[in-house]
């Protein structure tokens, strides 16, 4: 166990620098110059350009500019974006807020989807289980946008449950609204996954040894079949922490939650690469990390899976 | 809605040594304030945006930081909030005798956040700063027509050698509250610029740490600064040592807090959820069907604002130059709906454009410049491409227009080209292409790239015709996008520039804009109206005709 | 946003497959097993009745509708519903029924082309990987992860932010073809793993065993035993694909870095009218329906075709 583990760390360097240089050479590659669109309607002045390219390496060419970004990270440097703010500065007020997000959102799927995937899974084929099955199809299909407005027009507006904008401090329960949004593509598959899972294993044969060793229905159920199930329920959690946390986006921007994806986003529409590259690398990280995370997991959860 | 406008200030520039002020000294501030008892106090939650540069004057050119800087620092002028005209602001009065040179008497009393006073060095030291090439400020160009600003500029692209002066030979200060101004030819607009935050001072704590100072301004405003955190607010809080003007007396709030959205829709819902105070900008969502209107009640505000939009043709590109060309886009002009445009597309928060010029400045002529070629005629327009075609021109198949997508202009630039084939009978199709950032669209501008129609804006920095023409249409201007060269042109905004009096110098600038449509390189399309929205906690509102909350004479109850 | 069903749906079909190497070895059985299951049930057949329809709509949008998708009437513009245009008109006065017609084109194309692309770019990887084993699969394995630490919005976002600055001659094909290619890049590293460990599994099933020992040549096993009994994973696989490129495409689309003009799209409706949704739905209820019934139609082609593959679940 120790040595895989530490053989998949050593795996995650050539695809740590891989997927970096890419964003790096996407994001620094954009084909105009950034500096067009920040003086307004005028050029910048070529002082305030020489200042920059000074400051940025921007004449530098792109391998060294990659090399010293490179450097930089290792050494825990953000840098400063091109309005002179600490990138750090901007990390720690986002991360925060999408770690959050995601996490609300994945509690979420998690209750509402291995529920409802316990409950159809054990009586397959009656009205609930039609039900959760065709909505579930709905809610994987809905575009995320349309489930957000109507979720916020519902609470808001209607209802006047919660605020329409998530406040700075971010609090936990301002978050369940734009974290079930986030959760529902999740939360359907998560039902349907469990479904699956829990009819696959009503059959399987240490299932049958256990009802015939005599034990009551329900431990079957709680300890054997639940524990079975569960594991590529666990797994896709897991994944999906990384996927939630990159994917907010539009869930962010809806309820103006000062995340990581809204920060990106609005830094691509100024060209500021200073802010993208260290942003979505750290977003690549937790994604990275979370994957190997679930595989070593996996190890323990299942029996059947034994690392050499 | 304030069209038209005889007497400014600038028009009491007439006649030699002139002063500007009325009442001296700090005056007696927030009579209404005071009067009312009461409503003293209070914090305005402002909806803003996160400035895009350091919070110094001399290196911001966009609103999100414009706001705030305009809390914090005041220029030697200032503009009035309900009509614009320029009123004295740290500046007792500007004297001039030939529109050249210009001194400026400054008040006294006035003090920096830190308790520095201010004096003429703060202002003569703040502006050689910024105009200094390899400081690479901004903003630097506002200086462009003091004497010895040449000599502050970079003599290499990439600046690797020194610039011969440090410092402008056109401003000298006298004593401690009077300096000299300079320009290289007569201006007779000059102290009407002076209003702008680029002139406003800096204290001496700027200059030992510039890059701190961007983050922690320290200015001479009503306001002083308090926080900044990225991206959520900036808190600044009544100075108390502000003296007030007349026009601009000390607040009656005790703070501001500007919060930062990046979404209008998100903005407004907290407006009327009573989260922000006030709003400067209506999102599509809310205007539409007037839906604002029922939300806020009086609370609505709607009026024309000194910003406009036009199109501008790339008239450089072979395809769109030679005889028949101009016919060609004044049939293109004729053939924009632009009242259906403003009433459909943006719900009455545009008005149909009469002129280049936009109505809320010092100058718009009444009835604007544009006369017919801005009044939609399908069989006009048809007329005017028939005539094109009889001169042998053939317009490409496609013509593009190009807007950026990044800042809610596809609505109108599709409705625009919508109108445009729909009304000419020729063989051709406009097609709106968007850019996707306002970057790249910049990029491809300055660079002379473009080969068909562009969006084209113009918000204005102080609200004067000058501000309307000199940038952006006089040969090699800063932001004169159509790389446009008129002679005729150049010699009257020359001739207005020296002029020697206000009217005569306005008369050229009107002279200078009728030429415009002769080419029609740029052809006007609708002017901003500011809609804006504020909280129950707010009274005695005014909104400045550049779109912002009067924050020296709003008042928080409740 | 489509990302996560893909990502999960594949590591299922990673469990089954190794934990019941057996399964494959009634393969051919297996195929025509799952034809006739298919070809019973009603949550098949409806969808893909539907599905045909919008095919048939994308090939021939004419026969549907008479009016002209880009012919504009400002005045016109925001009237509901009526006897002369079915599903009224949009902010620019057009109709929205024949633009809801003429957008479905290029959502099937895009959607099904991007997984084509990425179906048979990923595939190969995968079973290059899986066949070869050794250094070979290490490399391929290591190139795909780069591409799979990509989150799916965020290397769209970034990919198409860098690929957009299109000026005049891209035209509508080329609008197309760039985020179908985008889609297909970031789509394929999935395809990869699942072609792989099916490949694994398969590899070392008894009867390849056998038929190595029988001498047959590499060739023959490929080709014969290895490609035919891998192949089911990554036609599921696909199949749910295509209804979820098509959301993701509409949701770049809605975030303005997917298809826009000329290209008629219906994420591209959705986003210039839900700001308008307190004046007028119909702009966004049309095309945002069009969208998930074709989505939900092909999810669930997939999902039945997964069911009938999968013999545990009967």
């Amino acid at each position: 166990m120790g040595r895989y583990t530490l053989r998949r760390l050593l795996q995650l360097i050539p695809v740590l620098i891989g997927t970096t240089f890419i964003i790096h050479f996407l994001v620094w590659q954009l084909p105009a110059d950034p500096f067009d669109g920040r003086c307004g309607q005028r050029p910048c002045s070529e002082a305030f350009i020489a200042r920059m390219n000074e400051q940025f390496h921007l004449d530098e060419p792109f391998y060294v500019q990659y090399f010293i970004f490179l450097g930089k990270m290792l050494t825990g440097d953000f840098g400063v974006s091109f309005n002179q703010v600490p990138v750090i500065n901007l990390i720690e007020d986002a991360y925060p807020n999408t770690l959050k997000l995601a996490l609300v959102a994945l509690t979420i799927e998690a209750v509402i989807g291995v529920g409802a995937g316990v409950m159809t899974g054990l009586k397959r084929g009656g009205f609930l289980d039609n039900l959760v099955l065709v909505s579930s199809l709905f809610l994987m299909a809905l575009p995320i946008v349309v489930v957000a407005f109507f979720m916020k027009y519902l609470f808001w507006a209607q209802l006047g449950w919660i605020e329409p904008n998530v406040s700075t401090e971010v609090r936990w329960s301002e978050l369940i609204v734009p974290g079930f949004v986030l959760a529902t593509t999740s939360m359907a598959f998560i039902a349907r996954l469990m479904r699956a899972n829990i009819a696959e294993n009503s059959s399987a044969d240490f299932v049958k040894t256990a009802k015939a060793k005599g034990l009551g229905s329900g431990r079957v159920v709680g300890v054997h079949l639940l524990r079975n199930s569960l594991i590529p329920v666990v797994t896709f959690i897991g994944l999906d922490l990384g996927n939630l946390m990159a994917g907010a986006i539009v869930t962010e921007g809806i309820f103006n939650i000062n995340g990581v994806g809204l920060t990106i986003f609005r830094a691509l529409s100024l060209q500021d690469a200073t802010i993208v590259v260290p942003l979505a690398t750290m977003l690549v990280l937790v994604y990275l990390f979370m994957n190997l995370l679930v595989d070593l997991l996996y190890g323990l959860l299942d029996p059947r899976i034994r690392y050499e | 809605m304030r069209r038209s406008r005889k007497i400014s200030a600038v028009a009491l520039l007439a006649g030699s040594a002139l002063v500007l002020s009325a009442c001296g000294g700090g005056g007696e501030a927030g009579d209404d304030g005071d009067s009312q008892g009461g409503v003293q106090g209070g914090t305005v939650v402002y909806g803003a945006c996160q400035p895009q540069n350091p919070l110094v004057p001399g290196d911001t050119n966009e609103t999100c930081g414009g706001r705030v800087i305009d809390a914090l620092f005041v220029a030697p002028m200032m503009y009035d909030p309900e009509t614009a005209e320029p009123v004295p602001g740290v500046a007792e009065s500007i004297e001039t005798e030939d529109n050249q040179t210009f001194t400026v008497n400054l008040k006294e009393g006035w003090k920096f956040h830190d308790g520095e006073e201010v004096t003429a060095d703060n202002f003569v030291k703040a502006w050689n700063y910024t105009a200094y090439g390899p400081n690479g400020l901004q903003q630097a160009y506002w200086f462009e027509q003091f004497e010895g600003f040449e000599d502050l500029q970079c003599p290499d692209e990439k600046c690797k050698q020194e610039p011969k002066a440090k410092e402008m030979s056109g401003l000298e200060v006298v004593d401690d509250h009077t300096f000299t101004i300079t320009t290289t030819q007569p201006f007779s607009v000059l102290p009407n610029k002076l209003g702008y935050s680029a002139f406003a001072p800096l204290p001496d704590s700027f200059f030992e740490d510039p890059k701190a100072f961007g983050r922690k301004p320290v200015g001479n405003g009503a306001f002083k600064f308090v926080e900044w955190n990225d991206n959520q607010n900036i808190k600044v809080e009544k100075f108390a040592d502000y003296p007030g003007t007349d026009s601009h007396p000390k607040p009656s709030i005790d703070a501001i807090d500007f919060k930062m959205y990046g979404d209008l829709d998100a903005e407004y819902q907290d407006l009327l959820a009573g989260n922000v105070d006030y709003s400067y900008q209506i999102p599509t969502s809310a205007l539409a069907g007037e839906q604002w209107k029922a939300d806020l009640g009086e609370r609505a505000v709607s009026q024309p604002q000194g910003a406009n939009q036009t199109v501008t043709w790339a008239a450089y590109h072979e395809d769109y130059s030679g005889p028949g060309a101009v016919e060609f886009r004044k049939a293109v002009s004729r053939a924009i709906d632009r009242q259906a445009i403003a009433d459909t597309i943006f719900h009455g928060a545009r008005a149909p454009s009469d002129g280049w010029v936009s109505p809320v400045v010092e100058g718009y002529k009444e009835g604007g410049q544009c006369g017919d070629l801005c009044q939609f005629d399908k069989d006009a327009a048809n007329d005017l491409l028939a005539e094109s075609e009889e001169k042998g021109y053939t317009p490409p198949k496609e013509i593009p227009f190009y807007y950026n997508a990044d800042g809610d202009h596809k609505a109108w630039s599709e409705a625009m080209a919508n109108s445009i084939n729909q009304t000419l009978e020729g063989d051709f199709e406009v097609v709106a292409k968007p850019y996707p950032t306002f970057a790249e669209m910049r990029s491809d501008i300055t660079e002379k790239k473009m080969d068909g129609f562009f969006r084209t804006g113009w918000l204005m920095d102080y609200p004067h015709i000058e501000n309307f023409m000199n940038p952006l249409y006089k040969t090699n201007a800063s932001a004169n996008d159509a790389f446009y060269s008129n002679k005729e042109l150049d010699e009257k905004l020359e001739a207005a520039d020296a002029a020697s009096s206000s009217e005569e110098a306005i008369q050229l600038y009107q002279e200078a804009e009728a030429t415009l449509a002769e080419d029609m390189t740029s052809i006007p399309v609708v002017d901003y109206t500011t809609n804006a929205g504020y909280s129950e906690k707010l009274t005695n509102v005014t909104v400045t005709p550049f779109g912002w909350l009067d924050i020296y004479n709003v008042q928080v109850t409740g | 946003m489509s990302d996560p069903q893909i990502a999960a749906m594949s590591r299922h079909e990673d469990e089954d497959r190794s934990a019941h190497p057996e399964m494959t070895g009634q393969v051919r059985s297996l195929w025509s097993d799952a034809w006739h299951d298919l070809l019973r049930k009603p949550s098949f057949l409806i969808p893909l009745v539907i599905v045909g329809l919008f095919v048939l709509i994308a090939i021939f949008p004419g026969l549907f509708t008479n009016a002209d998708p880009e012919y504009a009437e400002l005045s016109k513009s925001m009237q509901g519903p009526s006897a002369e245009a079915w599903f009224g008109y949009d902010l620019q006065g057009r109709d929205v029924f024949a633009r809801t017609i003429y957008g479905a084109r290029p959502s099937i194309i895009v959607g099904t082309l991007a997984v084509l692309l990425a179906t048979l770019f990923g595939g190969l990887i995968g079973i290059i990987a899986g066949y070869a084993g050794g250094w070979i699969d290490s490399l391929l394995s290591r190139f795909t992860e780069i591409f799979l630490g990509l989150p799916y919005v965020l290397g769209a976002i970034i990919i198409l932010s860098a690929l957009a600055n299109t000026r005049s001659g891209i035209g509508s094909f080329g609008i197309m073809m760039i985020v179908t290619l985008v889609m297909a890049l970031l789509g394929w590293p999935l395809v990869t793993r699942i072609a792989r460990s099916a490949m694994l599994a398969v590899k070392h099933s008894d009867y390849v065993q056998a038929a190595r020992g029988l001498g047959a040549s590499p060739v023959r096993i490929v080709f014969k035993h290895l490609l035919p009994n891998a192949l089911a994973p990554i036609i599921v696989i696909a199949t749910i694909s295509v209804g979820t490129f098509i959301s993701a495409e509409a949701v770049l689309s809605f975030l303005g870095i997917g298809l826009r003009p000329p290209v008629i799209s219906w994420g591209v409706a959705i986003a210039d009218h839900q700001n308008l949704m307190r004046q007028a739905a119909h702009p966004v209820l049309f095309p945002a329906a069009a969208l998930t019934v074709v989505v939900i139609a092909f999810v669930m082609i997939g999902d039945a075709v997964r069911e009938a593959l999968d013999p545990k679940l009967r």
